[in-house]
């Protein structure tokens, strides 16, 4: 199956539909879905009794309760609504590096992509943000199928460039999605950890679910080169030469140091995290992560 | 900083390569577009001190890796290295050369001689070396000469190898005096040697003062000490110690018409079974002997004789080499005084087969007619010293004739000294017109027996005519410049019992023990009357000119004294000092060198000087045994004194090479104390091949000087192979850091090839660090 979009891939979507996109926590959605809700609704899943007060519904009271207790309650059931998926997309310069034959930001796409496509096709709504030094691109989310046109659309148009400035975008996210929703981040969070938790932690408090997907290309973690090299920085002019072999071992003290310090931060915070190296399978990484969520918790780690 | 081979120098810009691989690596750098870059930058902060310096300590280790290489190649010498380390550059070289003959010996298994051995690391060592004076000390002239370049200095012929032995404590003064004058900011100073031992001279006093101002050079002057003191392999040394005309046998009837026949005495010596150990195996091996075939040479005639080595030492005495007849037109003057006819004289050679030292296996003879033993005595009663005169009548060497003359002190006349070799003079000490013609005689060479007169009479001392009499008092005469104005009988003392003497003079001079070792037996003298004897002292100098005892009592006094011994330059030198036998117990004393006794003592090529000899008794029967039980001393001792006298009047001289003596002396004086026209008067008569000019003194071989024959001789030490002990090297530069190297004879290897070593060691190191510091760390 063929597609306008090359980092779409119809096929691996169909595979995925079978596992829904749920939510770690209740969701505010305008019309009746699958996700839980913080409200009591009129689903089948019982919630609670409630003493009845002047006013409720009368057909609402449970007569065997009366019966029993000789005293009126109400009886409450949970209410499903839909979820407002924000996919979150890193599109600043670094976001372009990749030496597996794609670039961080095609593996985000791809990622991004099939989710949005699996949020639609359950019902749910899909936005998007793509952000580098600011927001770049910005499509609230919806849940009509022609969103998806317009969400596949929009992200072709993107190309990585530009500073990062996502703790920043994040924290005025944060403030501006009025309602609970599903954040996803895709980015490789080249940043000072201490941003990222603040972000994360604003995000919490809104109430949004966050997960991020923390994408490392190959030589990145591994920084195997043996010539010396001129490294140019992708968001910026400033250069750095280097003798690999005299700075490898300090680089992975850095890296590991960084590693561990953001996935600390993501757990004191309830971020689902999930590093990713992009030579790893799309369908996979997003199967282990659907999976996951779907056992009620979501994880966090990495698929490297 | 000196290299043996600087051309390889040119390849140091290599030590470059490292930094030009590194350099072009840098250059040859790749770019990468890189996300992340705060990875980076973090790296560089956590750039440690020492990983910062990692890369360039491998770069330099690489480096010191290509110099060492170079470096080691270029051959550097470690002295010019320590001088790098200390930073000074070698202002003057002062080379100190041993020409002796040892040094033409060659080493156990080659045939280069030392002195080529040492002339080729030289000219290798010295090229290196970029000084401003070049200074050479060799052992010929023991004076310091100046070169240009070090070239010209090994080209000089001073280097060429003479027959002069070499005197060590002389070129180390010379080359410190030169410090001193010249004063040069940094020396560099070799001394090469064969380590002889006698040429060290250990037991000079003037050690001292050289260790001395060797200790205040050091600061400045770098020591190194050259030495070959291999030994061949085989050598033997042959030496000439008699040679005679004696008249044919069958031709003794007719004196004036006879031939004479030449008796040949020489010694071969084994040098090299000379050291301690190989003495003792040829002891113990005494019973085989070794031939050795001698050439002698002579009036165009060669003839060879085999001498049997024993022990180390093999001698032939008497041999007769050939006879000459009617060899003078008239014969030989068997009447004259000395004043021979030139056609009596004759020379040649002698000469070994070549053996491990070249030098060594020639010598030289000349020969004469030996004048008639003269003998006068001037005595007032012929009694009293008739025992010397029956003894001077009768010549130990049959070949030699004798006349004795006497005479009383009022009939003698200053012209019979004439053709006398011993003079007896027992009467007052004679005036001073008469003092003269004795002193001429004593530095001719004459020997001189004073006895005391039978009536002491209260001496009256006269002055020389030339001193200032007026103002002088008795005590101040003995400024007068010989001895004998000094001198004076005190009494007659008469001794209730007689009394021997208890000490005596046992290695040199008349009662010197025989050649067998035996001491004369002075123990059984016995003296009854005894004339007391004693030396004004000489109040100007201070310098008291004791009268030397040659025997003397238990109570000090003196039974026979040496008055004076003729000096070479000044007429007068103090006796050497001595050792004296107590008793029976003869001791062996340095006075002659102990080497000596391989060829013998006292015969005319060894020893000999005019002297005064004062007797304080009388050999007749009143006075003592002199003359009767005790004759036998006196008899060697009249021999003794007569055969000291001849010498000075055969035309033959016998010297010792020896080094150049300073230019502008019109005459020499021989280690016999004959006076000799300067050597640019000499001319030579028959020497060796190597032979200078310029150094005749310093060679051996047969000159006319004047109408005398010199017949000049290797001097006995450079026979002795006994190298100096690691002990006495101590002793002698204790507390002087002198860099010894010790060289094969006949190598060919530089003399600092050890150098290469450490710049090798430098190499290794270095790449031993490079590569420890390149490893890769461990992944944990």
């Amino acid at each position: 199956m063929q597609t306008q979009y090359p980092f779409f891939d119809p096929t691996i979507a169909t595979r995925l539909m079978a596992i829904p996109l749920v939510s770690r926590s209740a969701m505010v959605g305008g019309v009746s879905g699958r996700h839980t809700s913080p409200h009591r609704g009129s689903s089948v899943e019982f919630a609670e009794y409630r003493k009845y007060v002047p006013g409720d519904d009368l057909r609402r009271l449970d007569w065997r309760a009366y019966g029993r207790t000789d005293r009126f309650y109400v009886k409450e059931f949970e209410a499903d609504t839909n979820l407002r998926c924000i996919l979150i997309l890193d599109s600043s310069g670094s976001m372009s590096f990749g030496s597996v034959g794609m670039s961080k930001w095609d593996y985000a796409s791809r990622l991004a992509s099939t989710l949005a496509y699996l949020t639609i096709q359950q019902g749910d709504a899909a936005g998007l943000v793509c952000a580098s030094n600011e927001i770049t691109h910005r499509l609230p989310p919806r849940r009509n199928p022609a969103h998806l046109a317009s969400w596949m659309q929009l992200v072709s148009q993107v190309s990585p460039n530009g500073e990062t400035h996502l703790p920043r975008l994040l924290h005025e996210l944060a403030e501006t999605v009025s309602q609970r929703a599903m954040v996803i981040v895709f980015s490789d969070f080249f940043a000072e950890p201490s941003l990222w938790r603040d972000c994360f932690e604003h995000l919490r408090f809104r109430k949004h679910d966050v997960s991020v997907f923390h994408l490392m290309d190959p030589e990145e973690l591994q920084f195997n080169f043996q010539r010396p090299t001129r490294f140019t920085d992708l968001e910026g002019n400033a250069s750095i030469f280097a003798e690999p072999s005299d700075i490898r071992e300090r680089y992975h003290i850095a890296l590991d140091e960084f590693l561990s310090s953001l996935q600390q931060t993501c757990l004191e915070t309830r971020t689902d995290y999930r590093r990713v190296s992009i030579d790893a399978s799309v369908e996979s990484t997003l199967k282990e992560f659907l999976v996951a969520r779907l056992n009620g918790t979501g994880r966090q780690g990495s698929r490297m | 900083m000196g290299f043996l081979q600087p051309w390889l120098l040119i390849a140091l810009p290599l030590a470059l390569i490292p930094i030009v691989i590194h350099l072009v690596n840098q250059w040859r750098y790749q770019t990468k577009p890189w996300a992340a870059m705060m990875f980076l930058l973090r790296a560089k902060t956590l750039d440690r001190g020492f990983d910062r310096l990692r890369s360039w300590l491998i770069l330099a280790m690489r480096v010191a890796a290509v110099l060492g290489l170079i470096l080691a190649a270029s051959r550097p010498i470690s002295s010019g290295l320590m001088a790098w380390i200390s930073g000074g550059d070698i202002d003057t070289v002062i080379v100190l050369v041993d020409c002796s003959p040892s040094m033409l010996a060659t080493g156990p298994q080659n045939e280069l001689s030392k002195h080529q051995t040492s002339l080729s690391q030289l000219a290798n060592s010295l090229a290196v070396f970029n000084a401003s004076k070049w200074v050479l000390v060799d052992s010929n002239s023991l004076k310091a000469s100046d070169f240009s370049s070090s070239d010209s200095l090994l080209q000089s012929p001073n280097l060429r190898v003479s027959d002069a032995a070499c005197d060590w404590p002389a070129m180390i003064e010379s080359a410190i005096a030169y410090l001193d004058r010249e004063k040069p900011g940094q020396a560099q100073l070799w001394m090469v040697s064969d380590l002889q031992a006698t040429n060290f001279k250990v037991d000079s006093p003037r050690w001292d003062d050289i260790r001395k101002r060797l200790r205040d050079a050091k600061l400045t002057t770098r020591w190194t000490s050259i030495e070959y003191p291999e030994q061949p392999a085989s050598n033997y040394a042959i030496r000439v110690t008699d040679a005679s005309w004696v008249p044919t046998a069958a031709d003794t009837s007719s004196s004036k018409q006879a031939s004479l026949d030449l008796l040949l005495s020489i010694v071969v010596l084994d040098t090299s079974t000379n050291n301690a150990l190989a003495s003792v195996a040829s002891n113990l091996t005494a019973s085989s002997s070794t031939t050795v075939p001698v050439m002698i040479a002579w009036q165009g005639n060669e003839t060879q004789v085999s001498v049997d080595i024993l022990a180390g030492r093999g001698e032939l005495k008497d041999f007769r080499v050939g006879s000459v007849s009617n060899i003078a037109r008239n014969g030989p003057d068997t009447t004259n005084t000395g004043n021979l006819n030139s056609s009596n004289q004759s020379w040649g050679r002698v000469q070994l087969a070549r053996d491990g030292n070249l030098a060594d296996n020639e010598d030289f003879f000349a020969v004469d007619i030996t004048p008639i033993a003269k003998t006068l005595i001037v005595s007032e009663r012929v009694t009293n010293v008739f025992p010397v005169m029956i003894a001077a009548q009768s010549p130990s060497e049959a070949s030699t004739q004798s006349e004795v003359n006497t005479v009383t002190p009022n009939l003698f006349d200053q012209r019979q000294l004439d053709g006398v070799a011993f003079l007896v003079w027992q009467a007052d000490l004679p005036n001073e017109n008469l003092l003269d013609a004795i002193e001429s005689f004593i530095k001719r060479g004459g020997t001189v027996w004073f006895f005391p007169p039978e009536v002491i009479a209260e001496q009256i001392v006269v002055p020389k005519p030339n001193t200032n009499s007026d103002r002088l008092a008795i005590s101040q005469i003995a400024a007068s410049p010989t001895s004998i104005r000094q001198f004076r009988w005190d009494e007659w003392l008469t001794l209730a019992d007689p009394i021997s003497p208890t000490a005596w003079i046992s290695d040199t001079g008349l009662l010197r023990s025989t050649q067998n070792g035996a001491s004369l037996e002075m123990g059984e003298l016995k003296v009854r009357r005894l004339a007391t004897m004693s030396l004004l002292e000489n109040g100007d100098s201070g310098r008291a000119n004791k009268l030397k005892p040659i025997a003397s009592f238990a109570d000090g006094r003196i039974l026979i004294g040496a008055l004076a011994v003729l000096q070479r330059d000044s007429g007068l030198i103090k006796p050497e000092p001595m050792t004296l036998a107590t008793g029976e117990s003869a001791t062996t004393t340095n006075h002659i060198p102990p080497e000596a006794s391989a060829y013998g003592s006292g015969n005319g090529f060894l020893s000999g000087q005019g002297e005064a000899v004062m007797w304080g008794t009388f050999p007749s029967e009143d006075y003592s045994n002199l003359g009767y039980t005790s004759g036998v001393v006196l008899y060697v001792a009249v021999q003794r004194a007569l055969e000291s006298g001849l010498r000075s009047l055969k035309s033959i001289i016998q010297d010792t090479a020896q080094a150049r003596m300073p230019s502008g002396d019109d005459f020499k004086t021989t280690n016999n104390g004959s006076r000799l026209p300067s050597r640019d008067q000499w001319e030579p008569l028959l020497t060796t091949d190597r032979f200078l000019s310029n150094q005749i003194e310093s060679h051996v071989g047969v000159f006319r000087a004047s109408s005398k024959l010199v017949s000049v001789h290797r001097p006995i030490s450079e026979d002795e192979a006994k190298t100096l002990e690691t002990a006495d090297w101590n002793r002698l530069f204790e507390g002087v850091p002198i860099k010894r190297l010790s060289e094969q004879t006949g190598s060919r290897d530089d003399l600092q090839s050890e150098s290469w070593r450490t710049f090798m060691m430098i190499l290794i190191i270095a790449l031993l660090v490079e590569a420890v510091m390149s490893l890769p760390k461990s992944q944990n």
